[in-house]
């Protein structure tokens, strides 16, 4: 299949079953709540070694925050309850708690509930503040440079991890820049997140490895350097591939996101360069979700 | 569906418990509800004899012509969305756990009561024991949202645990003694042994003489203020705390079992 220019593989993108939670971070202007977050979503592109799969979903202006300031919304993925909770109690109290002016509120509504400033508030000392406004509990913990807020608990709901796209390119210049213009295209796109840093991976990865201890290793197949000794997948003119991983709440946010992505592309100056655009999966038997490109694009 | 629409027949004589609304939802039709007896004077009647009633839509209820004998209206409401117009009797939305309540009128003593959540707007003026407890416990409201458009009476207020209430007027005497905790704005003057035994909570106000037994606490930005204030002008749909800056908070009373605090707004 041949869209505005550029190839689409027949193949799919293998993604899997996670659980997601949404948070606002809000403080007295864009430049500390984005330190805030960037604090936050550090270390968070892999739940392989990081616990937990995290980035920035949009930005908010002061009129779509709990409190009026302006802010950042930030969804995390993990593949259990408890690692969610533990990480995200974690990250709020080393990341946020201690970037000034900051305060916290929980970005979803639902029945399963788990803690986001619960066990927090004992940072206060026992000159912590609770309030109840709206049949949400908040936290008022004194810090130095006035009181931190927080509210109490925030939801967590059934998501998807792992939808994807592969880039191929003959040269990397052109790849990353393909890969900076879809990144760009769905930075305000609701309810998905590329967690890897800027969005872009270039160590894609396959299950397993030669070493005993290891889980996962690079995806030989989509190596350049090994077209000529691995199965490599590769035609001869494909000298750079790069991945855009996207975590959504649901099916359709993802193949909307990949497709947004790819549309992107195809009217960006730099399609000249693209080969096409693949994906990554495990032979459809290990993820729950087969996100077609194809179809995606029909 | 239409919501249900209530109306009085005839000029009433006698009190009247109107809490059978609150449980309208457990009536499978209009016509069961007006078979349904009241105690009215010293017999009882159907209401259909007292009340037209129109509408399907039990979760939303509009009461018309509202007079001060009929006492507690909306009590125990649980997601029930009630309008009244005109004035109203004792104990309007007493015990209350969820739903909304709006008031165009004045009601008498005893209203929001003991209530444990929802909503009460009242664009009108409230008698004594407003947002208490009720006769039947000690306990005052444990949770949930209050709005005065107009003034409160005496002895309100007391033993507060939780909840947010809004005051656009004056409040009486005795108001919020043996308050626990809770948060409480009012715009207004407010009356002699204000806030007597109280522990904790958060009272705004522009009565600097509530502040003479507190020290003034460090002018720092408290985050909580402006989302506050947020939340209640959002729930209002208008800004109540227009050009009412913030001016200083109080925290820390002679008594050291009182760790209430108050914000001063600039009157």
């Amino acid at each position: 299949m041949i869209h505005k220019g550029i190839k689409i593989d027949n193949t799919f993108a293998e993604a899997f079953n996670m659980k997601a939670s949404r948070i606002i971070v809000t403080a007295d202007n864009y430049k500390w709540a984005k330190n805030a977050c960037s604090s936050f979503t550090g270390f968070a592109t892999s739940v392989i070694a990081c616990g937990v799969e995290a980035g920035i979903e949009m930005e908010l202006k002061k009129s779509e925050t709990p409190d009026g300031r302006p802010g950042y919304s930030i969804l995390l993925f993990s593949m259990s309850r408890s690692q969610l909770e533990k990480q995200l109690e974690t990250r709020v109290g080393q990341c946020i708690l201690t970037c000034p002016t900051t305060a916290i509120f929980s970005g979803l509504d639902g029945d399963d509930i788990i803690p986001l400033g619960k066990n927090l508030r004992y940072f206060g000392d026992g000159y912590q503040i609770s309030k109840k406004i709206n049949n949400k509990r908040y936290w008022r913990i004194p810090v130095m440079d006035g009181e931190f807020l927080c509210e109490e608990s925030t939801a967590r709901v059934p998501a998807i991890g792992g939808g994807n796209f592969l880039v191929l390119s003959n040269n990397r210049k052109s790849c990353l820049e393909a890969c900076e213009t879809a990144i760009d295209s769905i930075k305000n796109l609701p309810n998905v997140i590329t967690p890897f840093p800027g969005g872009v991976v270039r160590s894609g990865s396959k299950v397993g490895s030669k070493y005993k201890a290891l889980i996962a290793s690079t995806n030989d197949a989509f190596c350049p350097t090994l077209r000529s000794i691995s199965n490599s997948k590769l035609p001869q003119n494909v000298n750079c591939v790069m991945e855009i991983v996207i975590n959504g709440l649901t099916f359709e946010d993802i193949s909307l996101a990949t497709k947004t992505c790819i549309e992107s592309i195809c009217k960006s100056k730099i399609k000249k360069d693209i080969i096409s655009i693949s994906a990554g999966n495990y032979g459809g038997k290990l993820g729950q979700y087969h996100f077609h490109l194809r179809k995606i694009m029909k | 569906m239409t919501e249900i629409t209530i109306k009085p027949k005839i000029k009433l004589k006698y009190r009247i418990d109107m809490s059978f609304l609150s449980k309208i939802q457990d009536y499978k039709s209009i016509k069961e509800i007006l078979a349904t007896k009241i105690s009215y004077g010293n017999k009882l009647v159907a209401i259909s004899s007292l009340f037209k009633i129109t509408g399907s839509n039990m979760s939303k209820v509009v009461i018309k012509s509202a007079d001060t004998s009929m006492d507690n209206i909306g009590k125990g409401l649980v997601n029930i969305d009630m309008t009244v117009y005109g004035n109203v009797g004792f104990s309007l939305g007493s015990n209350m756990i969820s739903g909304k309540l709006t008031l165009y009128g004045n009601c008498l003593d005893y209203a929001a009561s003991g209530i444990r959540g929802g909503k009460i707007f009242i664009y009108g003026n409230t008698g004594n024991y407003f947002a208490g407890k009720p006769n039947s416990s000690n306990e005052g409201i444990l949770d949930g949202f209050i709005y005065i458009k107009g003034n409160v009476g005496h002895n309100s207020i007391q033993r507060m645990r939780r909840g947010n209430v809004i005051i656009s007027g004056n409040i009486g005497d005795y108001a919020c003694a043996e308050m626990i905790s809770g948060s409480i704005v009012v715009m207004g003057s407010i009356g002699k042994f204000f806030a007597e035994g109280i522990k904790r909570g958060t009272i705004i106000t522009k009565e600097k003489k509530l502040t003479k037994n507190y020290r003034i606490a460090n002018n720092a930005e408290y985050n909580f203020v402006n989302f506050f204030i947020n939340s209640v002008n959002e729930q209002l749909d208008k800004n109540i705390f227009k050009n009412k800056a913030i001016v200083s908070r109080y925290h820390g009373h002679k008594n050291k079992e009182n760790v209430s605090e108050i914000f001063l707004l600039k009157s």
